[in-house]
């Protein structure tokens, strides 16, 4: 089994750092997360738009 | 969304559907970070026929008169692509029985509990499941307690401690 080497002490608290903005996102009211998920939903369009063509239907809401 | 919510809860007012909760991906984002998905699962308890059948036709011809379109497994419900899931097994039943109600900006609806969405992962089990399950875990309020009780009554013990043993080395 391999030895487990510690971090550096700066990517522990990277790696801190974003497990407590991921909390804080989880805290946000359910209707501010709908509206990152349509913006989620059009990054992603955009970047399969170039390369794919299995594309997923985007939703055609202001959120 | 709110739009769509409202349609839902109008089918629920013609009984065209008899109880229902949000299930899911969008589930999945009441409790925890913004995460990528496209569809709105909705389960669902479906009203018997004369004949004591269930089935979705009522509900798919309800939203066809209203001019609501398909697309593969999904019906565009003012912009957003619904996905209806009748009530498959025990643990489902108890999810949308259980479901707790919320508002989306002014219109009420109900999200199947943390609890229950975890479980439900846990049975389906697939790799985005397990996915989730992390992410729940890490970021959600969970009462371990009735957690595991669900577990317990579900038969999902045993695969709760492999997952843990897996993810999480316990």
């Amino acid at each position: 089994m391999a030895n487990k080497k510690p971090l550096p002490t700066e990517v522990e608290a990277l790696f801190r750092a974003k497990q407590k903005r991921r909390k804080e996102l989880a805290n946000l009211p359910f209707e501010e997360k709908i509206r990152i998920l349509l913006e989620l939903q059009n990054i992603s369009h955009d970047l399969r738009s170039a390369k794919s063509r299995d594309q997923h239907l985007i939703w055609d809401i202001s959120a | 969304m709110e739009k769509t919510l409202k349609v839902i809860n109008q089918m629920q007012k013609k009984k065209v559907i008899a109880k229902y909760a949000i299930g899911g991906g969008i589930a999945a984002i009441f409790y925890i970070e913004p995460i990528l998905t496209y569809d709105l699962d909705i389960f669902v308890f479906l009203p018997q026929t004369e004949h004591g059948l269930v089935t979705l036709s009522p509900l798919y011809e309800f939203l066809k008169k209203k001019g609501y379109q398909t697309s593969h497994e999904h019906i565009i419900i003012e912009g957003v692509p619904v996905q209806f899931i009748p009530a498959y097994n025990q643990l489902i039943e108890e999810a949308i029985t259980q479901a707790r109600e919320t508002k989306y900006k002014r219109t009420k609806t109900k999200v199947i509990r943390v609890e229950h969405l975890l479980a439900i992962m846990l049975q389906t089990d697939r790799p985005k499941d397990r996915t989730r399950i992390t992410q729940l875990l890490e970021q959600a309020k969970i009462n371990m307690d009735y957690l595991l009780d669900i577990f317990k009554r579900h038969g999902l013990l045993d695969k709760w401690q492999r997952f843990r043993k897996r993810f999480y080395g316990k």
